[in-house]
């Protein structure tokens, strides 16, 4: 049976990132009915997206043949599941799928924003450049921690997927490492933070030596600070209590 | 494969005891050079930058008399904000950039909006970390 691994969740929600180990019979039937496959392949990609269920072989021909057929036809009830099909082959326009043929498909979930990519399915015959930039770029829209090897085993038609830790520095563990923009304005408010605190209701004017202005308005502030010869100065509004019990703002 | 590389962050700012916000100051400079920096919330969701009245009171721009413009909030409902071209400027961006903003009355907070100010710097809200990681476009 093929084996399928969840190779990405994407927090919590149910999505994931299956490669299915697509093993290609010498011959498929060429088309099968639309509305048929329609469902056949909405239940397909939901069990490749959630990884949690097993597709026989007799679905995945199905589920091929019905993709290409999509493809091909540019069909729009499903556009919104089809991302994109990349359709690699030495024999294009034809809907037998063969061991030459090349393809690859992007499906989209319908938990995901539309145009976001959450499941690349990779078919036996896909080009050995297995680390084309397609993979990773995929994989980075959802998730930065996890990248995979995928290896095909061309004896017994598989393809392998591993998961390791993406060779990158991970978002998280460098954040500590990215410098924090300097505010000199904000360190002015840390450094008179007591003092200004007396002024709640009141405008500010701030430069680096201190208060330089006060006002019930922007304004005033802002004038006397051009006062004493400050040019730029940074002017904010000195929250009151009531200000501090204002609701989230949207 | 793409990537981008954070090289500044701005932690989420509890301004003066105001719930914990990604505030950054922002600079603006008028037309005829007077220049002014204030503290604004950066909004993905804005189109466009958007300061209260005051602020172009006291950069001496009669906000009125910009183009107007209908603009509607997250709750729907339209109003009518003026349309200015300023320069602005935040950190970590080396020079001012000028970008149309817009000047609104009853705004809560002002808002740093995309134009302008994403065209020039990668932004992302690290919420985790509460904080902004920024990268010069």
């Amino acid at each position: 049976m093929p084996k399928m691994k969840t190779i990405l969740q994407y927090k919590e929600k149910a999505l994931g990132e299956v490669c299915l180990p697509w093993l290609l019979p010498p011959e498929l039937p060429q088309s099968m009915p639309e509305e048929k496959a329609q469902d056949q392949i909405i239940k397909m990609i939901a069990a490749i997206t959630r990884g949690t269920e097993e597709v026989n072989r007799e679905q995945q021909i199905k589920a091929i043949n019905y993709l290409l057929s999509a493809c091909q036809k540019g069909m729009k009830d499903l556009s919104h599941r089809i991302r994109s099909i990349h359709w690699i082959s030495s024999q294009e326009g034809s809907t037998h799928i063969t061991p030459k043929m090349r393809w690859k498909v992007h499906l989209t979930s319908g938990a995901i924003p539309k145009g976001l990519l959450s499941t690349s399915v990779h078919i036996h015959g896909i080009p050995e450049d297995l680390h084309s930039i397609d993979w990773p770029s995929t994989h980075a829209v959802y998730d930065p921690v996890t990248i995979y090897a995928e290896t095909i085993d061309a004896y017994s038609r598989t393809i392998h997927v591993e998961e390791r830790p993406r060779e990158q520095v991970l978002l998280d563990d460098a954040i500590k490492d990215i410098k924090m923009v300097v505010h000199e304005e904000l360190d002015w408010v840390d450094k008179y933070y007591e003092e200004i605190l007396h002024y709640r209701g009141n405008w500010i004017a701030l430069s680096s030596n201190g208060i330089v202005g006060i006002g019930k308005n922007m304004r005033e502030a802002a004038e006397q600070a051009r006062l004493e010869g400050v040019v730029e100065p940074f002017l904010f509004e000195v929250p009151t209590t009531e200000d501090l019990e204002k609701v989230l703002v949207v | 494969m793409t990537s981008i590389n954070f090289s500044y962050q701005i932690k989420y700012l509890s301004f003066l005891g105001l719930p914990k916000r990604p505030y950054s100051p922002i600079k603006l400079i008028a037309p005829d050079g007077t220049s002014i920096t204030v503290l604004g919330i950066i909004d993905s969701g804005a189109d466009v930058c958007v300061f209260k009245p005051e602020v172009a009171e006291t950069l001496g721009i009669d906000w009125s008399q910009g183009t107007a413009a209908d603009v509607s909030g997250i709750e729907g409902s339209k109003s009518t904000a003026y349309q200015h071209k300023l320069q602005l400027q935040m950190a970590p961006m080396p020079s001012p950039t000028s970008c149309e903003v817009l000047f609104k009355e009853n705004v809560p907070e002002n808002l740093i909006g995309r134009e302008g100010i994403f065209d020039s710097l990668y932004i992302c809200f690290h919420q985790k970390n509460e904080a902004i990681l920024l990268e010069l476009v």
